[in-house]
């Protein structure tokens, strides 16, 4: 190989992933402060935290949107359109929890050095997991995002429910990583080696046909397992309502969010790489299909019970993964639609994390009372008048009540089904919703209609950068639904 | 699902494997001669006299210890194999020992750093 070329090649991988290394500069100074700084200075750890995320950001869109997929370290990871819009969610995300936690952190016994650094780690193992375009980068950036999340759903050491919900998330994450690898074996031994996407793509619509069909589709099927836990797909869900219930607030906001942009980014990315080859439609197909459907079910009518906000929103996350999906499913058989796809589950994962990061939002400047039951909640619109219309617009939104983000998304989503004419995908998922307005109205109906319990008092004030961070998300809300166009150009 | 040809001899090996083991217990069971005693139901522990329960409390910074050897041993089995293909012959291009030599400098700095967090945490500290 050209000498030249090689290292040209390493600075432009570098360069691409110069967002990446920025985060992972921003956690260590973040640890280095930690042990160095005095213990009054802790205060100071948030704001380092954010001035990282904020430059990472900064040279993410100083980079700007690439018009065609760039690729970096040898094709294991890439840059196209869907990953600059995931990290930019991802980073906005990361923000968005920096500001709300210092409120949140008072007086629990949380070590407040690794949490931030641990949450900019996580920002960074999900930027790396969406740009993974190599089978074993993606096993990485995969475990690198658990490990961080094992350690941050325990980090509330003396709180047993956090503890269990860290223990619990690590038993399902390493059978998830187990599914997963099977998944990456099976795929390289069907296409005799290859680990790159794009390698793996040439191989399966090689003219030669060499590829073992069936054991590609079994690999793709254990692919989807692995996914399905991280991304909380409906027979994979089972540890979902714990963990969300029992895990940190604000570290749970990013279990819902952005885990989930990253592995949607990733599977896109794996969906894209398969649409079209021919032995899709037996085997994988119906294992997407059945996935889908199980989950806008499941998410649902389970969520129609839950006591708990935290549980009702688990079982929400996994409504809104099997709405995600179907973009997916319809590409699986028709690759023409890809860019289409690529469009819809763009905008509805701003939509998603928009929604949803408001909601984790008023419950963590609600907590501790507002983390217990739903009762707990009666007569907050007049006792905290902002956080209740906060809580009743996310609501609203995750209904998807236009004119909200929430509404557009679903819009988007729903329509791909239609196109690529699987109606009962769309019926489904309609359906779907309408049972959703039960459980959604029910939380805005208890703060707004239901009498506070004997000597319910008035929740602590919010922090200033809290009350930013909310109105913020809040007023995203809508300007995102509006003008879509400065999301995705 | 001809691929699969080639691992018939191995699943026959492993049922062969798994029924000699079967067979020799179950065969030794049967008729082998059963005179139990007080020294032989004895765990064995290499000729020694066992004094007292094997199940006894250890301190926690054992674990914390064995953690941290853990850690720096891997790093050690990454730092000997980079260091013995370091002056091998045959460099894939001109100037790319010293590339090699700044991709271990960054990973030294980040354990180096990492060394420095659980010094000042208190983590080598024994008492």
């Amino acid at each position: 190989m050209d000498p030249k070329l090689f290292y040209a090649q390493v600075v432009q991988s570098l360069l691409l992933t110069s967002p990446l290394l920025v985060l992972l500069g921003a956690a260590i100074i973040v640890l280095a402060a930690d042990v160095l700084m005095p213990r009054g200075w802790r205060g100071a750890l948030p704001w380092i935290s954010g001035l990282g995320v904020a430059a990472a950001l900064f040279v993410l869109n100083g980079m700007g949107m690439p018009a065609a997929p760039q690729h970096a370290f040898s094709g294991a990871l890439v840059l196209d359109r869907l990953t600059f819009l995931a990290d930019n969610v991802i980073l906005g995300m990361a923000l968005y929890l920096i500001a709300i936690s210092p409120r949140w952190l008072r007086g629990r016994l949380v070590p407040h050095g690794e949490y931030y650094a641990l949450l900019l780690f996580a920002a960074m193992a999900m930027m790396a997991l969406g740009r993974s375009s190599e089978l074993l980068a993606l096993f990485l950036n995969f475990e690198l995002l658990s490990i961080t999340f094992y350690v941050l759903l325990g980090i509330e050491k003396r709180n047993a429910r956090s503890t269990e919900a860290g223990f619990k998330y690590f038993i399902v994450g390493s059978t998830a990583a187990a599914f997963l690898l099977m998944g990456i074996v099976f795929v390289y031994g069907a296409t005799h080696g290859q680990t790159r996407y794009e390698a793996i793509l040439k191989a399966l619509f090689d003219a030669k046909g060499a590829v073992q069909p069936d054991m590609f589709a079994l690999g793709m099927g254990l692919l989807i397992v692995g996914f399905g836990f991280k991304i909380t797909l409906a027979p994979f869900h089972m540890y979902a309502p714990d963990v969300y219930e029992g895990g940190p607030t604000p570290v749970v906001a990013a279990l819902a969010t952005g885990t989930k942009v990253a592995g949607f980014t990733a599977l896109y990315h794996l969906v894209a790489m398969a649409a079209g080859f021919k032995a899709i439609p037996a085997g994988v197909w119906a294992a997407f299909y059945a996935v889908v459907m199980t989950s806008m079910i499941v998410g649902n009518v389970g969520a129609v019970v839950q006591p708990n906000v935290k549980r009702l929103l688990a079982y929400s996350s996994i409504a809104h993964s099997g709405y995600m999906m179907i973009p997916l499913v319809v590409v699986l058989a028709k690759p023409g639609l890809l860019g289409a796809a690529e469009d819809a589950i763009a905008y509805y994962m701003l939509a998603y994390t928009l929604m949803t990061l408001l909601a984790f939002g008023v419950i963590s400047a609600l907590a501790p009372e507002g983390e217990g039951p739903i009762a707990s909640w009666a007569g907050l619109g007049r006792r905290a008048p902002l956080r209740a219309a906060c809580m009743a617009l996310a609501m609203i939104s995750l209904i998807g009540i236009p004119p909200t983000v929430g509404f557009f998304g679903k819009l988007y989503l729903f329509g791909m089904a239609i196109e690529g004419g699987h109606i009962w995908l769309a019926v489904v998922g309609i359906l779907a919703s309408v049972v959703s307005v039960t459980y959604y109205l029910r939380v805005v109906i208890t703060m707004y209609m239901a009498e506070p319990a004997e000597g319910a008092e008035k929740p602590g004030v919010m922090g200033d950068a809290q009350i930013l961070a909310v109105g913020l998300a809040a007023a995203c809300v809508f300007v995102f639904a509006i003008f879509p166009w400065l999301y995705h150009g | 699902m001809e691929y699969l040809h080639p691992y018939i001899p191995i699943l026959m090996i492993v049922v062969l494997a798994a029924a000699f083991a079967v067979v020799t217990i179950i065969a030794s069971a049967l008729i082998g001669p059963h005179r139990p005693g007080r020294v032989k139901a004895l765990p064995y522990e290499s000729g020694m006299v066992p004094f007292h329960e094997a199940n006894i409390r250890l301190p926690i910074k054992f674990y914390v210890v064995a953690l941290l050897f853990l850690l720096f041993d891997v790093e050690t089995v990454l730092i000997l194999t980079w260091a013995i293909a370091f002056r091998a012959p045959g460099a894939p291009m001109p100037g790319f020992q010293g590339y090699a030599f700044l991709v271990m400098l960054f990973f030294m700095i980040i354990l180096v750093i990492g060394l420095l967090y659980e010094w000042r945490k208190g983590a080598l500290k024994w008492t």
